[in-house]
């Protein structure tokens, strides 16, 4: 185990390192940067005014000298310098959009799992039933709708119908849980057809799957109650794979947040990643990637780790 | 305008559902447009007769900003949203009305002492929003950190700066400004009050001035800004204009997409925003909104280069006046805007009276004339051409914009295909002269130089966008004698003839200027869309009981 870990830190390390060097670099060979949207429609600005912005902002060097200075401030004073645009820290820009976007996927994940795990049961158990199709089709419904799409037509149901919306400035869950799940409970929804579809087609698949092999079989012909085979032997195997799309779907799901995260106004890292990107604020695009990766690569090895959990066959080897 | 409001607003022009689906299809837009020039005036002066003498006093009102201010810093920033996060509670010595008429601010007057000097005498008794008097040293101070911006700011907007050299005080209530030499961009700069702040002596060694700040205006801090949340105000005490402001607060909460500003002004979760023009005809007849409109200084412009050597097309004068009368501008406020709008030289339209008027641009310097364009062609030799011509990605107008010139052009030989970039590579090929043509936008300027300044070979941009032209020496005359003159009597003149000759010149092509919209909850009233494109009106706005 501790062999494993070791490897997976070194490989993670390796990882972020070139992830890191990748959107610096990606970031800079895009056309157009800080100074020419800061300067932009400012006839007046000679040459030399740039090029005192773009020192004070620190990207008049090489690009060697950039990096190394970026990459020596993260890792020896754990500094990820300050946005272009606010000035402010990247370190609290990030931390305060961290856990709005943490809360958004876990209660996105959570209400995925809530509703996939038994549609998917039931499909494979009610196979070709009335239940199954339904499920099917709500599938293929979760697949097919855009996140986005499915965020504003809520709110604009909900405005419209209703005369309610979210609140639309963020509210912590230490300061009023109530109104805080208020706010999220529909940009979550939206995050999670998607996940929610892919999950509970891969269960309903590998329930079928697994309901067909000897195991399942001998188990119900001991006579052990339908539910039990259902639950501990069938429903445990089938979660294996799901598992693993639930721990990619996390990394894709921060990434997608983005755009639900601007329509519902909360202000999470997709939100500030969107907006980085346009204004070309590399400090803050590139913290916020590297952030994205480092939670690709915890959760992926997390998924890893379960899978002993869920399957005592798989073991991780010393 | 008067500081009294009237029952709606004086500038206020409230457009009905039918009126807006409809304009555009019913209505010639050349008699729109021209109908839409007047009205502002008129309105003013009419509604402003009507001036109720007692007027509600409290109340909150929640206006969404659609784009976070970044910071409030009064200097170095160059994004006009953070003008909106800040302008309720900084100003100047100088303001504008909302007529772009001078009016005295923190100075209650002001005189030219030399040929490179002016004088300003700050108001008696005014004072900041923490009860201390505004000296000399505030305002020096301010001046000082103008021209070398603190962090979170850039020397960016320095730019922006007239030929200010420096300040003295004379007395404590008043100060000496010297100038490097006769600049009368000065009083624009001033009034705009966009890069001129006054704040009190030494306050960035005590404040975070990215979230916190104390002005002279008539609301003060509640609290500080939280990025890509909100900025509130209350109102400021110790404001200097009597009786104002009419609200107690004004909170504005950040929402950068449309739907949900919609959304929340259906549901009275808010009272105010701006919304594009499609978002003003989804919400218009909605029961407890106005939707307002205005002209503001943003207006559309066709840009060209014109570099040694390369001998392009659109070199010749001629070609150039034939691109111009070959464009429909009416066709394009009907298509693109509804018909709201109006046609715009190279100086934004309604700019005062530094501009040409929508009736000459109609009539004369932007008719549409195909038979003349096709002539002008024939006459330069040119039979037709292919270009690019790069836009903006978004907003999507641009885009509509350009198919409509591409349309146009096709008329006269001339192929055009269309480009559209995202801001950021726009902006960086723009102002390396890195295109042909570009169909771009223009702001706001505090003083009319801004928008000529660029013909004048000693401009910086000069070099990159028109090297290979042969110039015009009595444009460079107009752009020289108008900087230098400071008397709006004697320079008013200048820039008309300039106007002219930059209409003849055609080295950029004015389009039209666009309408801004905001929608605004029923119970607000003495709201108007401002020109400069801030959000000025909320400073006088009151809540009808």
């Amino acid at each position: 185990m501790t062999t494993f870990l070791i490897r997976r830190l070194i490989a993670m390390i390796a990882t972020l390192f070139a992830v890191s060097v990748t959107i610096f670099l990606m970031v800079r060979l895009m056309t157009g940067d800080i100074i020419s949207i800061i300067f932009f429609g400012d006839e007046a600005a000679t040459d030399e005014q740039k090029d005192l912005v773009r020192k004070q902002l620190g990207i008049d060097g090489s690009y060697f000298h950039q990096y190394t200075h970026w990459a020596g401030r993260i890792l020896f004073h754990g500094d990820f310098g300050n946005s272009f645009q606010t000035g402010q820290p990247i370190s609290e820009i990030l931390g305060h959009s961290i856990h709005i976007t943490a809360e958004l996927i876990v209660l996105g994940i959570v209400i995925a799992l809530l509703f996939a795990i038994p549609l998917g049961v039931i499909s494979a158990v009610k196979r070709d039933s009335a239940a199954d199709y339904g499920a099917r089709l709500t599938g293929l419904i979760g697949i097919s709708i855009p996140g986005f799409w499915l965020a504003t037509l809520l709110i604009i149901f909900t405005s419209q119908v209703f005369n309610w919306l979210p609140p639309l400035l963020y509210v912590s869950i230490t300061t009023d849980p109530w109104k805080n799940f208020t706010q999220f409970v529909f940009p979550a929804l939206s995050i999670s057809v998607f996940t929610l579809a892919i999950v509970m087609r891969m269960l309903r698949a590998t329930m079928l799957e697994v309901l067909n092999l000897d195991y399942v079989r001998t188990a119900r012909a001991k006579g052990v109650p339908r539910r039990t085979v259902l639950i501990k032997h069938a429903l445990r195997n089938a979660l294996i794979p799901v598992v693993t799309v639930a721990g990619f779907e996390v990394g894709y799901l921060i990434a997608g947040a983005a755009v639900v995260e601007t329509i519902f106004n909360l202000p999470g890292v997709g939100f500030n990643l969107l907006h980085a990107i346009s204004q070309r604020d590399y400090p803050l695009i590139e913290a916020t990637t590297l952030l994205i990766a480092a939670v690709f690569v915890i959760v992926n090895t997390l998924v890893d780790l379960v899978y002993g959990l869920l399957d005592p066959r798989i073991s991780v080897a010393d | 305008m008067s500081d009294k409001p009237s029952e709606s607003s004086p500038l206020e022009r409230e457009v009905s559902r039918r009126g807006l689906l409809a304009k555009a299809g019913k209505l010639g837009a050349g008699a729109l447009v021209a109908g839409a020039v007047a009205a502002p005036a008129e309105a003013a002066r009419s509604k402003a007769a009507r001036t109720s003498a007692k007027v509600p006093t409290g109340g909150t009102v929640t206006w969404a900003l659609e784009q976070d201010p970044a910071f409030i810093a009064p200097f170095g920033a160059t994004l006009t949203a953070n003008r909106w996060g800040n302008e309720m509670m900084y100003e100047s010595l100088l303001e504008w009305d909302p007529k772009l008429n001078l009016k005295p601010a923190i100075a209650e007057s002001y005189k030219v002492s030399g040929k490179k000097s002016i004088d300003f005498q700050i108001r008696k008794g005014i004072k900041f929003s923490d009860g201390s008097p505004v000296t000399a040293n505030d305002v020096i101070y301010s001046f000082l950190q103008q021209a070398t911006p603190p962090a979170p700011g850039t020397s960016a907007s320095t730019s922006q700066l007239p030929a200010i050299d420096h300040l003295e005080a004379i007395t404590p209530t008043s100060v000496r400004m010297y100038l490097k030499q006769p600049d009368a961009r000065v009083y624009g700069y001033l009034a705009w009050q966009r890069y001129s702040s006054i704040v009190p002596n030494g306050i960035y060694s005590s404040k975070n001035m990215a979230t916190d700040g104390i002005g002279t205006g008539p609301f003060m801090l509640n609290g500080k800004y939280v990025s890509n949340d909100h900025v509130n105000f209350v109102k400021n005490p110790n404001y200097w204009k009597p009786g104002l402001p009419y609200l107690d607060a004004i909170n504005f909460p950040i929402i950068t997409d449309e739907q949900t500003r919609l959304a929340a002004l259906r549901t009275g979760q808010i009272d105010g925003a701006t919304v594009s023009v499609d978002g003003a005809a989804a919400i218009n007849g909605a029961p407890n909104v106005t939707v307002l409109h205005g002209l503001t200084a943003a207006f559309r412009e066709l840009q060209f280069t014109i570099k040694p050597g390369e001998n392009k097309p659109w070199s010749k004068k001629q070609v150039r006046q034939a691109i111009n009368f070959a464009i429909n501008r009416a066709n394009i406020l009907k298509q693109v805007y509804n018909g709201y709008g109006q046609y715009s030289g190279v100086v934004a339209a309604g700019y005062g009276p530094w501009t040409l008027t929508d009736d000459q641009l109609q009539s004369k310097y932007e008719k549409y004339d195909l038979p003349t364009a096709k002539s002008l062609m024939k006459a330069a030799g040119v039979s037709g051409f292919d270009v690019t011509m790069t836009t903006f990605a978004t907003p999507t107008d641009f885009a509509a914009i350009a198919a409509l010139i591409k349309a146009d052009l096709s008329q006269i030989g001339i192929n055009v295909n269309i480009v559209p970039q995202d801001t950021a590579t726009f902006a960086a090929n723009n102002s390396a002269g890195a295109f042909d043509w570009d169909l771009t936008a223009r702001g706001m300027r505090g003083d009319v130089d801004g928008y000529v300044a660029e013909y004048h070979p000693a401009a910086a941009i000069y070099g990159k966008w028109f090297s290979g032209w042969g110039g015009n020496k009595q444009m460079f005359k107009d752009i020289g004698n108008g900087r230098i003159t400071l008397d709006p009597a004697k320079r008013i003149p200048i820039y008309q003839d300039l106007n002219k000759v930059l209409m003849d010149e055609c080295l950029e092509i004015g389009l039209v200027s666009v309408s801004k919209w905001q929608v605004v909850n029923r119970r607000v009233k003495n709201m108007y869309v401002a020109f400069t494109d801030f959000n000025t009106g909320l400073r006088n706005a009151y809540i009808k009981a």
